[in-house]
């Protein structure tokens, strides 16, 4: 079953994040503890891990803010 | 060195493993962002909590902060209702209506979860009252953090509290950091419980990384504090692994003082003690197994559960009158 990957929320005030960086491309294998994305509030830029071992699936687009909760790829 | 005994032991590492256990999840969660929710993270002050809700009978009262996941865990509120509160769910402790800041459990002595830094001293002290009044022989333990040493309402309660001899424990979990201000930015003194004495209480800095330190420190405070004896200020020296909250800018901890509290992770240092003790890898590792298979099912099941109706927005807050 695919992990969704959803923008985090991070901090109390945090409604919009922005999509930083993936640190891996579509298809490749990442770990679990795997720095996958960077995401950047007002206040901090955050790595996030993946949470699931598996075949990286991005359909966030780098640059772009998202709200939190958003959908922006999958781990399968 | 005290010793404690193998049946408190396996009850403390139990209790250790259900806060680390859950704030692993409460992570997982987050970063996956199926949560969207304020958490104050525990990593490296599992073990004090734990150790000092071991040292409390079941109905002894408990004032504990926003960082309170280990207070709320270890003392044993069901986690079904403990993560629906924080999910915001009816089937929550507080109907899904405070929220990871304020968690109430009157049933497992989980009084008021506090949301400012301080706040909870003054609100252990009148519970401690009301059980000394009441002659319920309950004693009220509230912890807090090194910033909260700077309050005026520390200051207050630690007088009251030693004046009439209350039956309350305070607890300091010393994690170095108000807030993201480090404690020599905030505080001069070399500790927080020599200020004990300034009130006539007793004070004791203990090491929170240690269980033959930090469990028969809290358990005599709260021996003493039954036994009409008054209040006790425990100060148990530990480490905040991570930043205020989660996903705060933690870049204010030097990467020096991070590996500093990896050396100290009570969590090695108390699989060592338990491994001395005889208890096997296999009996460990299945506490722990046991322990995510039950928080895996409340997870699921707060996921699941309706959020609070909106027929349910006046009550519990207003009381109404003929």
């Amino acid at each position: 079953m695919a992990n969704e990957i959803r923008i985090p929320k991070l901090g109390m005030s945090a409604t919009e994040v922005v999509l930083s960086e993936w640190m891996f491309g579509e298809g490749e294998q990442v770990s679990e503890g795997d720095i996958i994305y960077t995401a950047e509030t007002d206040k901090t830029t955050v790595e996030i891990e993946a949470q699931a071992s598996g075949i990286l699936r991005p359909t966030g687009e780098e640059g772009v803010k998202y709200k939190v909760g958003d959908l922006i790829g999958t781990i399968e | 060195m005290a010793e404690i005994d193998r049946d408190k032991l396996l009850d403390i590492y139990t209790r250790t493993m259900k806060v680390n256990r859950t704030d692993e999840k409460f992570r997982q969660l987050l970063m996956q962002g199926k949560v969207a929710v304020m958490y104050y993270c525990v990593r490296g002050q599992e073990l004090v909590s734990a150790a000092a809700m071991a040292a409390l009978d079941d109905d002894d009262y408990v004032v504990c902060t926003y960082r309170g996941q280990g207070e709320q865990t270890a003392k044993g509120i069901p986690m079904e209702k403990w993560w629906g509160e924080c999910l915001g769910k009816e089937t929550g402790t507080c109907k899904g209506k405070g929220g990871t800041m304020h968690i109430t459990d009157p049933d497992t002595g989980i009084m008021v979860t506090t949301g400012v830094v301080g706040s909870g001293l003054p609100i252990a002290n009148g519970l401690a009252m009301a059980s000394q009044n009441n002659g319920d022989g309950k004693v009220t333990l509230v912890s807090f953090g090194d910033g909260a040493a700077n309050i005026g309402g520390f200051h207050e309660a630690m007088n009251m509290a030693q004046l009439y001899k209350l039956p309350v424990v305070f607890l300091c979990q010393n994690n170095r950091y108000g807030e993201h201000t480090a404690y020599a930015d905030h505080t001069d003194s070399d500790n927080i419980a020599s200020r004990a004495a300034g009130y006539g209480m007793k004070g004791v800095t203990v090491d929170g990384n240690n269980v033959h330190e930090v469990y028969p420190a809290v358990q005599e405070a709260v021996d003493r504090a039954r036994a009409g004896e008054g209040p006790t200020l425990v100060e148990a020296m530990c480490y905040r692994m991570m930043g205020h909250f989660f996903g705060s800018d933690f870049s204010y901890m030097p990467p020096e003082h991070l590996e500093e509290m990896q050396k100290e992770d009570p969590l090695p240092k108390l699989r060592a003690v338990m491994l001395e003790h005889q208890f096997t890898e296999e009996e460990l590792d299945k506490i722990v197994a046991d322990i995510d298979a039950q928080i895996d099912a409340a997870v699921e099941h707060a996921l699941a559960a309706d959020l609070p109706s909106t027929d349910e927005i006046y009550k519990d807050v207003l009381e109404e009158t003929a």
